[in-house]
């Protein structure tokens, strides 16, 4: 019923290319464009197989509009994907159906993601139903097989969601997400809305997940320590643009990005002792309508210079004869 | 010695509802000295924010506080008639809120609900009432006061609006003040900023500070003493370092084993096993229980606060 490609190592599952997705914002009696919002704006980047790519940034960076852009639930205004080889954003009709089965979502809200008047079973075997896989009894046989893996019981099947409690819920949109053997999950903060102990829970689950089934996972993520447990690759987002993305020891050793330093350092931390005169970051995230030139962070950054404010950096690997894997967005990556 | 300006002792709140009685706050006791900072910290549910919201007097039925008293400056306010608790309210004590949204009143501008309170409770003129409003904006380091003070609350960013009502709260000078989960909404860099605001006025006007947050993060960088709280009990209080060098009770360390933190390089987390009993239904004796790894047959019964070390308290037989 399923085929579970062999991963080849160093093969790229993903490849993103120059992908910008903008907004349009439209006034008045004719609905003109009046202006746009970038809300990703010239993302590259590329995936492993097996890997956790991180996407970190604050509350409109386009981190999560990225992710939905990725899955092809929004289109993008311009860029490529390459998923598996092949062009993603070429597909269509029955290719792109039969390629969804190998990308799949989990939603922040278990509460918001899970129809309440559909029972566990429905939830978890709509997929198949949806893609035609297998008689119902192989479905149901497989809804009972999946929910002891994601560590509920049979008895859950008949059950609907209003029953779960949040870290419950989760697992029921875990079981739905790998229904499909997908290669490929993007996980949307998929522990923010959830207490810490039951958070560890689900942390852990999906570490069990992808190794059994080998996944690769792009784990959206407001909270940089829980993306330091679970990703081997973390991008840093800022309005839209990638500022900072390097190996998790690379990133979490030695950050050269402003920004990233600032986020580091806002980051409560247990056993640190009193907060007092630490680097904080003045101002708010400007609106991504009206991004400021040049670098978008110079307004708010320390370090700031004339060129700062006139010329856009781009992501570059930091000069220093590594493997060019640590890239930086900044005129001045040597702090 | 001065005796400390917050003293709860034995109190008790209890929601009645058609299934029963839920104790959401069972016997809690706790004390703050003067200018300081005690964090109370737990899960959802474990009953933090309803003590906050019996002291205040502000529980709404079926919610009601069943018993004990809340010393504040030697005031039980848990015993004031709404007349005299109103005269408290944002004078003396005052309180801030995780969403700013529903505490600010949307169609009032930010002026006039600062100027409603500065001319109840200190009984300035208008001009007076103006002048002491727009120099609070600005301490909590809103820009362009003058013109904010004009604005309406959705025309203010989230990180503004936690300040708006910070002025608010602290406009009238209060003694204490009661933040409920005031960062929870905000962005990290935006949440940094606010920590600093609050430990900023809190060392300006000498305040006594109980924050209540979900985050160990910030209680640790944040509170001089710290109670943990399970299903309305209170299970741990010690001062912070102490707390987090050293916790005693199970569930804390659990906790604090739960959280990813920098620099720790673990495959897999600490979980704690099964979930939170019902309020409705909770086990007799200790209610953690159900999920303690080190549970006794002497767990049956109900743990008592017991001093084990210098003003390091815990609610465990095990220990």
């Amino acid at each position: 019923m399923y085929k579970t490609p062999k991963p080849e190592s160093n093969e790229a599952l993903l490849e993103v290319a120059e992908l910008s997705t903008r907004f349009p914002i439209r006034r008045g009696l004719l609905l003109r464009k009046v202006a746009e919002v970038r809300a990703v704006d010239g993302v590259s980047f590329s995936l492993k197989r097996g890997q956790t790519l991180g996407l970190v940034g604050e509350s409109g960076c386009g981190k999560s509009t990225l992710g939905r852009t990725i899955i092809r639930l929004l289109e993008p205004s311009s860029g490529s994907i390459r998923f598996e080889g092949e062009d993603f954003l070429a597909c269509s009709g029955k290719v792109l159906r039969e390629k969804r089965q190998r990308l799949q979502m989990i939603f922040q809200d278990p509460f918001a993601a899970l129809d309440p008047r559909k029972t566990v079973g429905q939830i978890i075997m709509e997929p198949l139903q949806v893609h035609a896989i297998g008689s119902s009894a192989q479905q149901r046989e497989k809804a009972l097989e999946l929910l002891a893996v994601v560590g509920l019981k049979a008895e859950h099947i008949n059950r609907y969601p209003h029953e779960f409690s949040g870290g419950q819920r989760q697992r029921i949109s875990i079981a739905r997400s790998i229904m499909l053997r997908p290669q490929l999950i993007i996980a949307d903060e998929p522990t923010s809305a959830l207490d810490v102990s039951v958070q560890a829970q689900i942390l852990n689950l999906l570490k069990d997940l992808q190794r059994q089934f080998d996944l690769t996972y792009i784990f959206i993520s407001h909270d940089l320590a829980v993306v330091e447990h679970v990703c081997d690759t973390i991008a840093v987002m800022y309005l839209g643009k990638i500022v900072e993305m390097a190996p998790r020891d690379t990133l979490f050793a030695n950050p050269r990005h402003p920004y990233t330093q600032a986020l580091l350092a806002a980051i409560p931390q247990l056993g640190r002792g009193k907060r007092r005169g630490r680097l904080t970051l003045k101002g708010d995230v400007p609106s991504p309508i009206d991004p400021p030139s040049g670098c978008a962070f110079h307004p708010r950054c320390q370090y700031a210079n004339a060129r700062c404010s006139l010329q856009t950096p781009a992501l570059k690997a930091v000069a220093e004869g590594d493997s060019g894997d640590h890239q930086v967005a900044c005129w001045l990556p040597t702090r | 010695m001065t005796p400390p300006l917050v003293s709860v002792s034995g109190l008790k709140t209890s929601f009645f509802t058609q299934q029963g009685e839920v104790k959401a706050v069972d016997d809690v006791s706790f004390s703050i000295d003067r200018g300081k900072t005690l964090g109370i910290v737990g899960e959802s549910g474990c009953g933090k924010s309803v003590t906050s919201y019996a002291m205040m007097q502000l529980l709404e039925p079926p919610g009601r506080v069943v018993g004990g008293q809340a010393l504040i400056d030697g005031v039980d306010v848990l015993a004031l008639p709404e007349r005299q608790m109103q005269q408290l309210r944002g004078r003396r004590m005052a309180m801030i809120f995780q969403e700013p949204m529903t505490a600010l009143n949307p169609v009032y501008s930010i002026g006039y609900q600062l100027d409603e309170q500065i001319k109840l409770h200190l009984g300035l003129s208008p001009a007076e009432s103006r002048e002491r409003a727009i120099e609070y904006l600005q301490l909590v380091g809103i820009p362009a006061p003058a013109q904010r003070y004009q604005d309406y609350p959705h025309q203010l960013s989230g990180g503004m609006r936690q300040r708006a009502m910070i002025a608010m709260a602290l406009c009238c000078e209060p003694d204490f003040l009661i933040a409920d989960e005031p960062t929870t909404a905000l962005d990290v860099t935006i949440q940094a900023q606010i920590l600093e605001l609050i430990q900023d006025m809190q060392q300006r006007f000498s305040m006594t500070v109980q924050f209540i947050t979900h985050d160990l993060g910030v209680i640790s960088e944040l509170a001089d003493q710290v109670m943990v709280m399970y299903a309305g009990r209170t299970v741990e209080i010690a001062p912070a370092d102490s707390l987090f060098a050293r916790p005693q009770h199970p569930y804390t360390r659990a906790l604090i084993n739960s959280l990813p933190r920098f620099g720790q390089r673990v495959q897999r987390l600490d979980t704690i096993e099964g979930s939170v009993p019902s309020p409705l239904d909770l086990p007799a004796g200790c209610a953690f229980q159900n999920r303690c790894a080190r549970v006794s047959p002497i767990c049956g019964e109900k743990p008592p606060l017991r001093i084990i070390g210098d003003q390091h308290q815990v609610a465990c037989f095990n220990v």
